[in-house]
């Protein structure tokens, strides 16, 4: 005799944070996104000549990186945290105002890149260091006390100390450009580190980390093993560390071996989500999954592409085209993917789930059908093999063609976006409940 | 007030030849107006159902698997007897698989005999297209306090 119980859980407490905290990131992202996008446009011609190095490119890659990917990540971290935890957000208030100092710290410090201004690079990257510290923090202080704890759990909390790192390290480049001495020797070594704790640390860790809960969520996926994320989530942290201890002891060998191990992380990941998706229960994989996957095999194809290249020989375009391939291909088109799934989501949440009938309710498909993020989806894709075929093989034409595509791409998708937010409305419903 | 399932299993009670009658009476006094009360029994226990109706009781069972009956007993009145599920503290997609799980496997679903509630924490966003997929009918009431009430049924 079992006795008398409430086994599903009987009260628990509503986990997810407000609309307006993640909505506010998230819309900044989008943003972010369009500025981008008409600023790759525009910087077309400098990427085809080579000219990556220049203050507009090194703006450029920040608007993309701080301004519409960490912007985006932000907004959905606060909301999924608490789905794949069940923990609420601590500190709220806190982590509400740290999005203005993030928006005013971002903004400045990338309109100081596009200028050189050191005396703004240092103020504003300041301010933006603090405010990622402060995510970092709250994200870190939250799901210490999540009762699930999984390898998610580690993938989401290493991401967030890797993401502090990378951040120590950028502020310390920015330090060492005001003339300070030993860091002045080996910023080369830094801009490396960091680059490498923001890309395969941060956003790496998190995109992975995640898709092992919104993969199933969104293809209804059950029964299958967790065995290998354990292996990813090794393979992973021994590629990051063995990377940067290749980038500080000067070694190719040190460099070679951890992007090995680095294909076996995408590797192992890409078999994951792959029997996930075979155990799923919806019929069909939608575009915004199709390019989660797709995703994971760039990912794969640009560690694949750094291997050659420290084969090869180590000249400055194939080393761009490795970290743009994994920059946008792996990055962005994960976050794009899933953007199509999570803001509709999140609007339709807002507006229309407290009381829904069939053929009363709009459903989710009803703001945005996910057919419809194919031409922005594959127009990326296709713009950054062709990005990467130009930069690699240094051929101007091809790499302004490919910028223009992927602009025009991201465009759409921001539309898109912007459609499903619907600006008036959201502007109504931010301030509204604050 | 939020709705809680009170489950009682009293298969080894049967399996042991004794009488729960004590236990299960006991577990319904403690009942709230909106709760649900489970029992997990080895066969469809006719009597107490009847017993339980006259207190004011309505009833639903399923066939969980042989030898294993669940009857649920709750107050509210509806027009066809309804199931109900608590996913208040399952993760996602855990609820959504778990609702469609027990569509698929219990005839008394599709045949438009029983009607399916789910108690979630959020509106189940995702379940909606599959529903509409699989010809069911459904309303969602979002109680407030961390219940959403989603009743799902086939027209006959």
């Amino acid at each position: 005799m079992q006795g008398v119980s409430s086994p599903r859980g009987g009260i628990a407490t509503s986990q997810s944070p407000p609309f307006t905290l993640p909505m506010r990131y998230l819309l900044l992202g989008v943003v972010g996104f369009g500025v981008f996008a008409l600023d790759l446009a525009w910087q077309s011609t400098a990427l085809g000549a080579n000219r990556t190095w220049s203050p507009g490119v090194v703006a450029l890659t920040h608007t993309l990186t701080l301004g519409s990917l960490l912007a985006f990540v932000m907004g959905a971290v606060y909301q999924l945290t608490t789905v794949a935890f069940l923990i609420p957000i601590r500190a709220l208030r806190v982590a509400r105002l740290n999005f203005w100092l993030y928006a005013v710290g971002a903004t400045g410090l990338v309109v100081s890149m596009a200028q050189w201004w050191l005396v703004g690079m240092m103020v504003f990257g300041s301010l933006t260091a603090v405010s990622i510290y402060l995510y970092a923090g709250l994200i870190a202080w939250s799901i210490a006390t999540a009762k699930t704890r999984g390898t998610m759990l580690w993938f989401v909390g290493l991401a967030h100390l890797y993401l502090a790192v990378a951040v120590t390290v950028a502020w310390l480049m920015i330090v060492s450009l005001q003339g300070g001495g030993f860091l002045a020797g080996v910023i080369e070594k830094l801009l490396w580190t960091h680059i490498l704790f923001a890309t395969g640390g941060f956003f790496t860790f998190l995109v992975m980390g995640f898709s092992f809960k919104l993969v199933p969520m969104f293809t209804l996926a059950h029964g299958f093993s967790g065995a290998r994320q354990t292996w990813t989530l090794l393979f992973a942290n021994l590629a990051l560390w063995g990377l940067v201890a290749g980038v500080w002891v000067d070694s190719r060998l040190w460099l070679w071996g951890a992007g090995v191990v680095g294909l076996a992380a995408f590797v192992n990941h890409g078999m994951t989500l792959f029997e996930i998706v075979k155990k799923r229960l919806r019929k069909v994989v939608e575009v915004p999954l199709k390019a989660v996957l797709a995703a994971a095999l760039v990912g794969m194809g640009a560690v694949a592409l750094l291997l050659l290249q420290l084969g090869m020989a180590l000249q400055a375009p194939g080393w761009q085209g490795v970290v743009a391939l994994y920059v946008m291909g792996w990055i962005t088109l994960s976050v794009m993917g899933f953007a199509y799934k999570i803001v509709p989501f999140l609007i339709w949440n807002q507006r229309f789930s407290k009381n829904v009938e069939k053929n009363k309710t709009p459903m989710i498909a009803d703001l945005l059908h996910p057919h419809h993020a194919r031409p922005a989806l594959w127009g990326f894709t296709l713009g950054l093999l062709l990005l990467t075929v130009g930069t690699m093989a240094d051929w101007f034409f091809a790499t302004v063609v490919a910028c223009v595509l992927i602009s025009l791409s991201i465009l759409v998708f921001c539309v898109q976006m912007l459609i499903v937010i619907h600006p008036k409305k959201v502007i109504k419903e931010l301030t509204a409940i604050d | 007030m939020l709705n809680h399932l009170v489950v009682l299993d009293v298969r080894e009670f049967l399996q042991a030849k004794q009488d729960p009658f004590e236990q299960i009476m006991a577990a319904v006094a403690r009942l709230n107006e909106e709760d649900v009360f489970e029992l997990h029994a080895t066969f469809c226990p006719d009597p107490m159902i009847k017993k339980l109706m006259t207190g004011g009781f309505r009833h639903a069972w399923l066939e969980w698997e042989p030898e294993h009956f669940v009857v649920q007993f709750y107050k509210e009145a509806t027009d066809l007897p309804t199931f109900h599920i608590d996913n208040r503290a399952l993760q996602p997609p855990e609820p959504l698989v778990r609702t469609l799980d027990l569509l698929s496997n219990h005839k008394p679903f599709e045949a438009g005999e029983m009607a399916l509630e789910i108690w979630n924490l959020h509106a189940p966003a995702l379940l909606f297209p599959e529903l509409d997929e699989r010809d069911y009918q459904y309303r969602l009431v979002d109680e407030g306090a961390d219940l959403v009430r989603v009743r799902i049924w086939r027209d006959q």
